[in-house]
């Protein structure tokens, strides 16, 4: 993309693609499972075990975005952005709605 | 390192970045997938491998069934409640919780009971339905201890490795659903290429393979992916349950209780005697509207004991239904109150709990009978085929052309790759059909037995896979070949020295299950026998 990128070597830009993938990607869905669980209609139970059965789709779909085309700078960013927010959501909603 | 393995195409479209991740993602998981696709595709038939491997039972078997039809005196539901009560006060006053299963769904059968015991361990045992005393190991023809087809199961969701295992074929699972998403998206003629086989053009046709049973199966390797990570979704994924419960064993036990048993009571402290189950279970029984499985007492001897009655799913319910959970009726034992009914098929919970258990029905094909245990069985091969096959078109490719993704050890990684390939297709399968030959052939009354048979299982995998790194790749294709067409095709001749047990006699008191189980490994031994004379035919031209 730019000839920044090649400052490091390329197994080093694919092991960080790879730990965004595996790393970034699980805290993106444990993230989303926080969220949901936050925000189903249910009893904090049944909420949480239903995030926990979506989480494994958004997983996959943050694996396939960690390789995409686009600056490994972008793929962490990506991921950690909407992880953070969605588990600060989660904790800010189930705080005002008296989760457990 | 600055190599081509290690160059995802940052610049190429996004079809070429998918279809490198496709590529590495799906060949360094393919080896322990295969294996967990093999197993758990047996795994659909573990019961008849089960009474295949165990022919000491068979007999009991039948003369359980001629009891049945004669129908010889045993006690009846009343009767064997008492007979389990009256041994668990006696054996397990201080148990907090008695679980007595009093007889089949047609009112024979055995006599179980179940308890807690101080270590909060699940233990039980068998009565005997005429009179009620503990029943012994009958002496005369000691049974072979094996784990039977329960071996399939257990291996392929967590590799009789415990929480390791889950985890490491959970991973797998969750690099399955990559590849599986990667390689649809890699796929630009995804339909033509469906309807394109072109056989006996090498790379091609193993391209036209792979992409056939991908294809053709794709609603089901997704299906049987996402079930199985999320049957243990928990364990997995545990963000949602810790922010609400935190961690820690009482926040498991919290959790638990909340999603399925919310208003279990608490013990009171003041005594007083369980009192005669047959009253519930008939209350029971006609609130479900199902025959009595069990009769669970929960904190047996306290005046906040709770009694529930749980059914039997019949056949044709199972059949239809994708929730194989059954009807329950949850009583007070002081005032005899209905507490709590659950209709069966219904979930404990809401609509999470629901979805939680028609996907594990979904997983473990509790539904739709036989015919869908061989469609599961023909899916599962399918995929196993997709894993082997994928596996395989990797090292086929590059043996017409060197790539060089790894430089200098290029042609290492290669030979490696080879190698495992031929331990993990054939090798395993090798050591799947070992462990029938094993169930044979190890002596009845040796100590750990069925630790013994699994020890054969892995010992003759660790085998395959030396032997795969001695010799040349096409060289250990055919001699493993050789030897699994020759394990699978003399197996029933095997079962006929051992026992004396032979497709005919199984055909004539029909034995589906043995016959099933024999035909079928024979079936697999003529795949294999196939397999080895194309490769024989290949090196002839």
């Amino acid at each position: 993309m730019n000839t920044r990128t090649s400052t490091f070597s390329p197994a080093l830009r694919l092991l960080s693609r790879v730990a965004a993938a595996v790393f970034g990607g699980y805290a993106l869905a444990s993230a989303a499972a926080v969220f949901l669980a936050a925000v189903l209609p249910a009893g904090p139970a049944e909420a949480a075990l239903g995030g926990m059965q979506f989480s494994f789709a958004i997983y996959t779909v943050a694996v396939i975005w960690a390789f995409a085309p686009v600056s490994l700078p972008r793929a962490w960013a990506g991921l950690l952005l909407p992880a953070v927010v969605l588990a600060g959501l989660g904790l800010a909603l189930r705080g005002a709605g008296g989760g457990a | 390192m600055s190599t081509k393995a290690t160059k995802v195409p940052s610049q190429g479209g996004f079809r070429q970045a998918q279809a490198w991740l496709h590529t590495w993602c799906g060949l360094w998981f393919s080896w322990l997938l295969f294996a967990v696709f093999l197993t758990g595709t047996l795994a659909v038939f573990d019961e008849p491998i089960t009474h295949w491997m165990t022919p000491e039972h068979h007999a009991e078997e039948a003369a359980a069934a001629a009891k049945k039809e004669k129908g010889e005196p045993t006690g009846d539901r009343a009767q064997r409640l008492a007979w389990g009560m009256a041994y668990m006060a006696e054996h397990h006053p201080g148990a907090s919780m008695w679980e007595l299963w009093p007889s089949d769904a047609q009112g024979g059968g055995e006599l179980r009971v179940f308890w807690f015991d101080a270590n909060r361990q699940y233990a039980g045992v068998a009565l005997d339905p005429a009179t009620g005393k503990l029943l012994t190991e009958e002496g005369g023809h000691a049974a072979r201890a094996t784990l039977g087809g329960h071996h399939f199961v257990d291996f392929h969701y967590e590799l009789h490795a415990g929480t390791v295992g889950l985890w490491i074929v959970g991973i797998a699972a969750m690099a399955m659903l990559v590849a599986l998403v990667s390689g649809v998206i890699t796929h630009k003629r995804i339909f033509k290429d469906f309807f394109t086989f072109r056989p006996k053009k090498g790379q091609r046709s193993w391209l036209d393979a792979h992409n056939a049973v991908a294809v053709l199966t794709l609603p089901f390797q997704f299906m049987i992916a996402y079930t199985g990570l999320v049957i243990s979704g928990t364990t997995f994924m545990p963000a949602s349950k810790v922010l609400h419960y935190g961690t820690g064993p009482s926040a498991q036990v919290r959790f638990v209780s909340e999603l399925g048993d919310s208003d279990k009571p608490a013990a009171t402290g003041r005594a007083m005697p369980v009192p005669v189950l047959e009253s519930f279970a008939a209350r029971g029984q006609e609130r479900m509207g199902q025959p009595v499985r069990a009769v669970v007492i929960d904190h047996p001897g306290d005046a906040g004991a709770r009694i529930g009655v749980y059914g039997w799913n019949g056949d044709d319910e199972s059949a239809r239904r994708l929730s194989a959970t059954t009807g329950m009726v949850q009583f007070s034992a002081a005032t005899g109150e209905v507490q709590r009914v659950r209709l069966p098929g219904a979930a404990d919970g809401g609509a999470a709990m629901l979805a939680q258990s028609a996907m594990s029905g979904l997983h473990m094909v509790t539904f739709g009978g036989w015919p869908m245990k061989w469609l599961y069985f023909l899916c599962g091969l399918a995929g196993t085929a997709m894993m082997g096959s994928g596996a395989v078109l990797f090292i086929v490719k590059r043996r017409q052309k060197h790539l060089g993704e790894f430089g200098g050890a290029t042609a290492r990684v290669y030979r490696l790759i080879e190698a495992l390939n031929v331990a993990a297709i054939a090798g395993l399968a090798i050591a799947c059909v070992g462990y029938l030959w094993a169930n044979r052939l190890v002596p009845v009354g040796i100590g750990h037995r069925a630790d013994r048979e699994l020890q054969v299982f892995f010992a003759l995998w660790a085998l395959a896979l030396v032997h795969a790194f001695v010799r040349q790749p096409a060289r250990a294709w055919r001699e493993q070949l050789g030897a699994l067409a020759a394990l699978c095709l003399l197996l029933p001749v095997l079962n006929f020295v051992t026992t004396g047990d032979h497709l005919l006699a199984q055909l004539l008191r029909s034995d589906w299950e043995s016959l099933g189980v024999e035909l079928g490994v024979v079936a697999f031994g003529l795949a294999a026998l196939g397999a080895l004379r194309h490769l024989r035919r290949k090196v002839a031209r």
